[in-house]
């Protein structure tokens, strides 16, 4: 049944993800295309300012995509679970945790797929930028050669392989954004309890939870941070030290709020369905 | 046989209004065509959507087949909300792949040659239907179950006479004898003729439950008229 519903719930995302990420293709051609006659002729005034304004088009383009993918899967998951829809999808002979699955990982998918566009974004807009300040410069060459540059600093501060601290970063990462989307899973079942005012009481119920977060964060990340900073005397050691135990105490913070958030919204969702 | 439907001391309130169902018992045998009939606001829909495990009740319990409401019981449950549920941007065929993903139970031929009868073409999408049209789409999905009960809120309300006589004589030719419908209107007089039984409710209990021949024989009326006697204002 997980799999009937993950199919049907791609089914009814994928054209809102994919416009968006076409839109976000769009704004970056046309940021290229911007960019470069704004260099070419950099003696032209009206070119000018339509580079700049080109370029705050393109960075509000970014923060807007990035917010409304994820506004767009908490409609979808309010829509079809606790809307008019709901009468339907909770009458199915599945369970809360498949619902609540189907949904999270179509969440994450889209936005993964779409974070891989704006990065590749981001680069080909910098690449082109380069390329069409100075054609002869071999940008490639010029980026691992600063990396080589910074490399070893990297290193020494991160204090462990190099392939280890990205792949757990990237994990942290993955991580964080399933706790990010299951929290407006579980504001929006909280709020679903409420006889009026459904969708008030998930945005306060979203704040009231990201409060709660964020201070548990600052209690435990933060001290964590300044003891291991006191603790080690090496000034190259302290840097690591603080580089690693705050990241990775804010991914298991978020790891732990995680599952939180998800057993909020399935207990919620089995035992305080209000469908009124 | 056990009874299809179990409900003890079931009560539902919700939060800062009136009790909408008051310590309710029923039990609602295999084999029948149940109106359940009532006012507004007398509690049917409250009822309903508690057997369907769309509201948690306050007190007490619902047994459908013996399992109290989830995937078990779903499975066995046909339900045709007031809403309408369909997505919009999916076409008729897609909601009846739909339905015969989730609902081992499902008939798409039976379906398909409900649409045709009613003229609704399956390449259309649901958002390009009118209501009225939605209703029925809703209507053939849940009847081309094979459950073993089927819940119809209102399932005629807003159906133009014509389809509404297509969709009662569907409804009797093509649930099997062991099944049940309970179906929920307060059109009487429309579908008194399919009727065994009924069940009268009023503020969240139950005031009656007879079957239409008793009514007919004993007050002498139709139930049609003996519901308006009783629920006279």
């Amino acid at each position: 049944m997980l799999g009937k519903l993950l199919k049907y719930e791609w089914r009814s995302s994928w054209r809102v993800i994919a416009a968006m990420n076409c839109f976000l293709i769009l704004v970056t051609l046309l940021g290229i295309f911007s960019f470069r006659s704004t260099i070419i002729q950099s003696d032209n005034q009206a070119l000018n300012i339509l580079g700049v304004l080109t370029l705050i088009f393109y960075y509000l383009s970014i923060v807007v995509i990035s917010v409304a993918v994820l506004i767009y899967m908490a409609l979808r998951f309010y829509r079809n679970l606790y809307g008019d829809e709901g009468y339907l999808m909770h009458t199915l002979p599945v369970t809360a945790s498949q619902h609540i699955i189907s949904k999270i990982l179509v969440a994450v998918g889209s936005y993964l797929v779409t974070l891989i566009v704006i990065i590749l974004s981001v680069f080909s807009l910098a690449f082109s930028l380069f390329s069409a300040i100075d054609p002869t410069v071999d940008i490639s060459g010029e980026i691992s050669k600063g990396w080589e540059a910074v490399l070893p600093a990297i290193r020494e501060a991160i204090n462990m392989p190099l392939w280890l601290y990205f792949t757990l970063f990237a994990i942290g990462c993955v991580i964080s954004l399933f706790s990010s989307v299951l929290m407006i899973y579980a504001s929006i079942s909280i709020g679903q309890m409420f006889v009026k005012h459904k969708v008030m009481g998930s945005i306060l119920a979203y704040i009231g939870i990201y409060i709660l977060e964020q201070t548990v964060m600052s209690y435990i990340a933060l001290p964590q941070s300044i003891s291991s900073m006191v603790n080690n005397t090496s000034e190259e050691m302290s840097l690591s030290a603080v580089l690693n135990s705050s990241f990775l105490s804010s991914f298991i913070i978020s790891a732990i709020f995680g599952v939180g958030f998800y057993i909020v919204t399935l207990v919620l969702m089995k035992k305080k369905l209000n469908m009124d | 046989m056990e009874n299809l439907v179990e409900i003890v001391g079931l009560t539902k309130v919700y939060e800062g209004r009136k009790l909408a169902v008051d310590n309710m018992n029923i039990t609602i045998p295999r084999g029948k065509i149940i109106g359940l009939l009532g006012p507004n606001g007398s509690g049917k829909t409250t009822l309903i959507k508690m057997m369907n495990g769309l509201l948690t009740p306050t007190a007490g319990k619902v047994l459908i087949n013996g399992f109290e409401p989830g995937v078990e019981s779903k499975k066995k449950i046909a339900y045709l909300p007031e809403k309408t549920y369909l997505q919009n941007s999916m076409k008729v065929s897609e909601v009846v792949d739909f339905f015969g993903d989730f609902y081992d139970d499902f008939a798409k031929d039976r379906a398909y040659s409900m649409l045709q009868a009613l003229k609704i073409d399956s390449t259309s999408k649901m958002k390009t239907l009118s209501k009225g049209t939605k209703e029925k789409v809703q209507l053939i999905l849940v009847m081309s179950r094979n459950a073993d009960l089927y819940i119809l809120d209102e399932p005629i309300a807003g159906v133009d006479p014509a389809a509404r006589d297509y969709i009662l004589k569907t409804i009797i030719t093509n649930y099997n004898e062991n099944a049940t419908i309970l179906l929920s209107t307060h059109l009487i007089s429309d579908i008194e003729n399919i009727l065994d039984d009924v069940i009268f409710i009023r503020d969240g209990q139950i005031i009656l439950c007879s079957t239409v021949e008793a009514i007919r024989e004993q007050k002498g009326k139709s139930v049609d008229a003996f519901f308006r006697e009783v629920f006279a204002c």
